[in-house]
């Protein structure tokens, strides 16, 4: 495309009475030749625009350059047609004049140099063409419990067609058969049989025409990505010849099955949706599907670990889930709500029954964290326990009682039966006295001070949950340290081996693949997921299932995103996301159902899902330059790339976030978005002014990589607030500091800018990078590049990275400040001038 | 998927969990949305909190990326109405679905979609008003912006503050032609298909706590007020100062459940306070090494992996946990410390705490009562809460409008009912 440059330099809110604008349409017209070059002293007015419009009309211009205020500011303003025009922004208002002394040379020279590097940036960027695709967009659900069947029925009502996927022969998960839950809506204080509400919705499920069942069945396999994925379903064909009711429903040759091709073809309109159903070999059919759903929910933490709260020694001591199953045995056998809970050991009526809360749990040798529903669950059982047998004490062992909300009306409606004692304490022994067939425990009763001790004939252990995320179980302390310690080598080793050039593009294959910073970029992700397999079974090169984030729960990292998995299109809800209860479970499945959809609908428009939500640009793969060093592959934080067996990476457009964290790994520089690339910003930096001398400080040049959704802003803020800043300072927003090639440095340092800042978001455990680990990667990086810097004998003090976030804006002045200061400590950059 | 609407979504409350469904419903479908905000500002109540739990991150990172959201998306399809609040809400005909007839009234808008934020306006400003962002702790002048994030991005005048006719210094300075001191307010009629309450809660008044003190003595503080004393934008620029003498605080005390689990007060348990008090002592701890962290609680209530964050701050060797309800807080008049009569349940002491500041963790109110409705009725529990929803009638609720709940759990509930709206819309245009 021509460049047909117009550059718009605002002289309003003070800029024209703090700069010479004079001399900037000079640099501007002198420098860039532009189409067309003018300056407003009101240029976001509906006059200042109509001007620009009428310049677009006239001169055909295709790059419109705005000088004037933050890029986020009158954004819907300077807002033209993104297809046709790029639009860059130059922040002369927050970033030079309000940071700057007015009228003084330096604060000119960094107006120029501002204008110098947007005009640079429009010139090489591009307008995008989002990518447009007619996409499957059946659901995908996994698993058949409260959680599944809420996601598919949602998905349904939403319009959309939906397979759901169940391991078991029967849907309902686990509360399918068993007794009582607490009610699901306020005041939360009674009691209500799960079968009434339950076996409504699997019926409704297997009633609606736009879901289709596949029960006794697993995944094999998936691959591709949102709008295309390839899901290989196992059906067990020997569990459905022996419960002949479940044939109906799942057919062996899903071929001659005419809901499955009436479901398709359904589907939008699209000849090429799942309608594909082949018979690979008998008990293999493969569908399509636009997003998923993980519901595969939890199983109960293994009851064995808690020998020494005395499981195991008799049948009396179970845990709340094998109490649970004692109720529905009890309720089924009698059919009726009127049933007495006798002991396993003897069949004597239990008089005395203790529940011990957190068995196992909130502990770090066994569960670390709380399972969230026990406390309620155990009110519920000891509630049932005395409605049964009315004449029974119930003791119930706590540490915290944890009702949170309105489930406080549960718990306190609970406190006024005299038959239940609420010990907050902690159970140091457990023993069974077989003799007399009673369990014997001791309370370290902490509200009395001493202990005391109790006899019982049941006792009932809350023994927590665990997530059904993988074969590879969290909990397990053993696998869990190994893999920490796995990942910490890995991590050691990589910086280690790391030998990075200045210059990548010379380093050759080996070098290329040896400078890879992490073997685990994405954190304990790849490697803990590649530990863990039978539930997806991803084809993905960053592992078979989804990425933990903590305990095995692959939940958010992000507070005001909860849905945010590392998978694009694919979202876990329920509880396998993060301990839950049926209530929580059944709106987490909307939740999530809405971000499968959304997932399609966006990706059908070639539009980004989260983070990047509406970026239609995407990244280009140079592909006869790759050297097969697939550290994309390795540290796209999304697991969006694929490879071939060469290394050649297998891009998915579909999958990707548009972090950049895959350009800013490139050693080649091969990987380019239309607006943001090593090269454009490389020619921004490149176009920097810098003083062949350094007869004063304000020649120092620091050039700022700032992470454009919180450091950037923070600057603004600090503008806003009218605090000084050094003058030394350019500032260069990035997608996220993972994306910074470290070319970037080279370009910079020989150009004789002194030094670089990166200020980006924090990282670690509790990480604030929407891009996971995009600023870890590049302190990685960057640490790689020190040592190299040392043998160019340059100081590597001269680059260096800093966590900021949005709101301590205030602490920016001091960093930026004092890392100048450090730099003119140090000699000028010797490559000036060169 | 579903053909675009005729009628809007009514999104009640702009904070996080408005614009969040707002989002979620026009990323995913073709639904228009208004968003109906009474303060002048979107992003709501959190954008008061210093730190969210447990991450201790700025909620200006997420409400950045959803202000993205907002200016990238399909132009046009979300509408946001700030400075207004909804003056009833009436069924159009009998049968359900045909939607709503709402009737909102907007507050003068003084300053247009002109303002640039220069600022000059507030320098030429003479008067003077308490800054309700900052709990009253501080003043600002009558034209001011709202917070660092402010959106739409514009001044806002008080009109209790403002002279108007006698002074117009803001009106004259302004070269944008940004500023109509003659605005009127206006009230209107909008249809909308569906409606998300998301109104938010507000904090209890813990005056009504007679016994803790709040009122009467200077250091005794609420939780949310709490987090504007360590802002940057707060009143102290960030330092945990006591609002008595501005003496940097060395010994606090945090007081749980302050109104709540407690018939006379709240009886539910607004299940965050303990997550943030535990948060507000980690970074009381981290501002001021010196300082000392005591928190009274009942039980600590930590669920799911929010444990992590409960073995951080216990952790902490200046951080104690005393098990126990605080009776009564007097004050030492001179030296404007507090005592806290106490009983220390685990060690079945009667103890006597002095604190130089104590932060009171008050509940949430849900504000969903307060909306005025015509003649239909939001289906409130006994504490005005909106749990219940009817899928018929395409009321939905979010957030702490729905049930006490923090920012994940809200968003959460969000983009479920973002679903909601989805499946109302499909339904609706089945039957049309």
């Amino acid at each position: 495309m021509d460049n047909k440059l117009g550059v718009y330099i605002c002289s309003g809110c003070d800029i024209g009475n703090c700069l010479n604008i004079e001399k900037l349409e000079n640099t501007a017209k002198n420098e860039y030749k532009p189409e067309i070059c003018k300056s407003n002293e009101f240029l976001c007015s509906k006059e200042g625009l109509h001007i620009i419009n009428e310049d677009i009309e006239s001169s055909g211009l295709n790059k419109i350059i705005i000088a004037a205020c933050s890029m986020r500011a009158k954004q819907d303003v300077f807002n033209f047609d993104l297809l046709k025009i790029y639009t860059e922004r130059v922040n002369l208002r927050e970033h030079v004049i309000w940071v700057s002394q007015p009228n003084s040379e330096s604060a000119q020279m960094l107006a120029e140099d501002y204008l110098r590097m947007g005009i640079t940036k429009a010139k090489k960027a591009e307008p995008t063409i989002p990518l447009v695709a007619d996409l499957n967009k059946t659901i995908l659900v996994i698993g058949g419990g409260v959680t599944g069947l809420n996601a598919a029925l949602n998905s349904a009502k939403a319009g959309y067609e939906v397979i759901l996927v169940e391991k078991k022969n029967n849907l309902g998960g686990f509360p399918y058969l068993k007794y009582k839950k607490w009610e699901t809506a306020p005041p939360f204080e009674n009691n209500i049989l799960i079968k009434d509400g339950l076996n409504k919705i699997i019926a409704d499920v297997e009633n609606c025409k736009k879901i289709h069942v596949y029960k006794n069945s697993e995944i094999s396999e998936i691959s591709g990505a949102p709008g295309r994925f390839e899901v290989k379903i196992n059906i067990n064909l020997d569990k459905n010849k022996s419960k002949k009711n479940n044939i109906e429903v799942v057919s062996a040759e899903p071929l001659n099955d005419s809901d499955t091709k009436n479901a398709n073809n359904n589907n939008n309109g699209n000849a090429n949706g799942s309608a594909e159903v082949e018979t690979l070999n008998k008990n293999i059919v493969i569908e399509n599907a636009g997003a998923i759903i993980t519901a595969t929910g939890w199983k109960p933490y293994n009851a064995y670990n808690l020998a020494y709260l005395g499981y195991g020694l008799t049948p009396d001591i179970l845990t709340n889930v094998e109490l649970e199953e004692l109720y529905s045995d009890l309720y089924l056998k009698n059919d009726s709500e009127d049933f007495t809970i006798k002991r396993k050991s003897d069949g004597n009526t239990v008089k005395s029954a203790v529940f011990i809360l957190c068995a196992g749990s909130r502990d770090k040798n066994y569960l670390p964290y709380c399972s969230t529903v026990c406390c309620m669950s155990s009110l519920k059982e000891a509630n049932l326990f005395r409605k049964n047998n009315p004449d029974a004490k119930v003791y119930i062992i706590y540490r915290d009682i944890r009702t949170p909300g309105e489930y406080e009306n549960y718990y306190k409606s609970m406190q006024n039966d005299d038959g239940i004692f609420m010990i907050k304490g902690i159970v140091s022994d457990v023993a069974y006295d077989d003799k007399n067939n009673i369990i014997k425990l001791k309370v370290d009763d902490t509200l009395f001070g001493g202990s005391i001790d109790l006899n019982a004939d049941m006792l009932v252990l809350a023994s927590g949950m665990v997530p059904n995320s993988g074969d590879f179980t969290a909990n397990d302390e053993i696998a869990a340290s190994q893999v920490q310690m796995n990942l910490q080598t890995d991590i050691k080793a990589a910086s280690a081996s790391t030998s990075n050039s200045l210059n990548p593009s010379c380093g050759n294959k080996e070098k290329a693949s040896s400078a890879s910073c992490c073997e685990n970029p994405a954190g304990s992700a790849a490697s803990v997921s590649n530990n863990k397999s039978g539930l997806l079974n991803l084809t993905y090169r960053q592992g078979k299932e989804m990425p933990d984030l903590i305990y095995g729960f692959p939940d958010s990292n992000f507070i005001c995103f909860p849905y945010e998995s590392r998978r694009t299109g694919i979202y876990p809800a329920g509880s396998v996301r993060a301990p839950m209860d049926t209530v929580f479970s059944v709106d987490d499945a909307k939740g999530a159902a809405l971000k499968a959809i959304q997932c399609i609908e966006q990706t059908s428009k070639g539009k980004a899902v989260h983070p990047r939500s509406n970026d239609t640009t995407y990244p280009f793969f140079d592909l006869q330059r790759c050297t097969q060093c697939k550290r994309c592959t390795e540290e796209c934080p999304f697991g969006a790339i694929d490879e071939d067996e060469k290394g050649t990476p297998k891009p998915n457009p579909e999958r990707c976030r548009r972090c950049g964290v895959c350009m800013g790994a490139c050693p080649v520089k091969i990987i380019s978005f239309k607006n943001y690339s090593v090269d454009i910003i490389g020619s921004m930096l490149k176009s920097i002014y810098v003083p062949d001398e350094v007869a004063k400080d304000d020649d120092y040049r620091i050039l700022v990589f700032a992470c454009e959704n919180d450091a950037y802003p923070a600057i603004d803020i600090l503008g806003m607030n009218k605090i000084q800043l050094p003058s030394n300072i350019r500032i260069i927003p990035v997608r996220c500091l993972g994306s910074i090639n470290n070319v970037w440095y080279a370009d910079a340092l020989s150009r004789g800018i002194d030094g670089i800042l990166l200020l980006g978001c924090k990282y670690g455990d509790d990480y604030q990078c929407h891009f996971i680990k995009g600023s870890e990667l590049a302190s990685c990086r960057m640490e790689n590049l020190k040592e190299t810097l040392t043998r160019l004998v340059l100081e590597s003090e001269r680059i260096s990275q800093v966590q900021i976030e949005f709101s301590d804006y205030m602490k920016l002045p001091d960093i930026l400040n004092d890392f100048v200061d450090k730099i003119k400590s140090i000699e000028p950059n010797p490559y000036k001038g060169f | 998927m579903s053909k675009l609407s005729e009628k809007p979504v009514l999104i009640i409350g702009g904070g996080f969990s408005g614009i969040s469904a707002a989002l979620e419903i026009t990323e995913a479908g073709n639904q228009s949305v208004i968003v109906v905000e009474k303060n002048p500002y979107l992003g709501g109540r959190v954008l008061q909190m210093y730190k969210y739990f447990p991450k201790l991150c700025p909620p200006f990172c997420g409400f950045e990326i959803n202000l993205r959201r907002i200016k990238s998306g399909d132009e046009g399809r979300i509408q946001f109405l700030v400075s207004s609040e909804i003056e009833e809400v009436n069924t159009i005909g009998s049968a359900d679905g045909k939607g709503y007839k709402v009737t909102i009234k907007q507050k003068p808008q003084y300053i247009n979609n002109n303002c640039t934020i220069c600022g000059e306006c507030a320098k030429v400003c003479t008067e003077n008003r308490l800054n309700d962002f900052n709990y009253n702790m501080d003043s600002q002048k009558a034209i001011y912006i709202t917070n660092i994030s402010a959106y739409p991005s514009k001044y806002n005048i008080d009109a209790e503050f403002c002279k108007f006719d006698s002074c117009k210094k803001c009106e004259s300075v302004c070269k944008y032609d940004a500023i109509n001191l003659n605005a009127k307010e206006e009230i209107f009629d909008i249809e909308v298909e569906s409606i998300i309450v998301a109104s938010g809660w507000k904090p209890y008044d813990a005056e009504k706590i007679t016994n803790l003190g709040f009122g009467r003595y200077k250091n005794v503080i609420t939780n949310v007020m709490m987090e504007r004393l360590a802002a940057d934008s707060g009143p102290t620029g960030g330092k945990i100062l006591r609002p008595s003498d501005n003496k940097e605080v060395t010994n606090v005390a945090f007081v749980q459940c302050a109104g709540s689990r407690n018939e006379n007060h709240l009886p539910y348990c607004s299940a965050i306070c303990c997550l943030a008090s535990l948060k507000q002592s980690i970074y009381l701890r981290e501002k001021n090494p010196e300082s000392n962290s005591t928190i009274f609680y009942i039980d600590i209530r930590t669920p799911g992996r929010y444990e992590k964050f409960y073995n951080r701050a216990s952790s902490d060797e200046k951080t104690k946990f005393i098990k126990g309800v605080v009776a009564n807080i007097s004050e030492d008049s001179l030296s404007g410390d507090l005592i806290l009569d106490a009983e220390d349940i685990l060690s079945g002491k009667k103890i006597k705490f002095r604190a130089d500041m104590v932060v009171l963790a008050s509940g949430m109110v849900p504000n969903g009562p307060d909306i005025k409705t015509g003649n239909i009725k939001f289906d409130y529990d006994a504490n005005g809460f909106l749990f219940n929803q009817n899928e018929n009638s395409g009321i939905f609720s979010t957030g702490v409008a729905k049930n006490p709940a923090d920012v994940y759990g809200s968003i959460q509930a969000s983009t479920g009912a973002a679903l909601s709206v989805l499946q109302f819309s499909v339904n609706n245009s089945k039957k049309g």
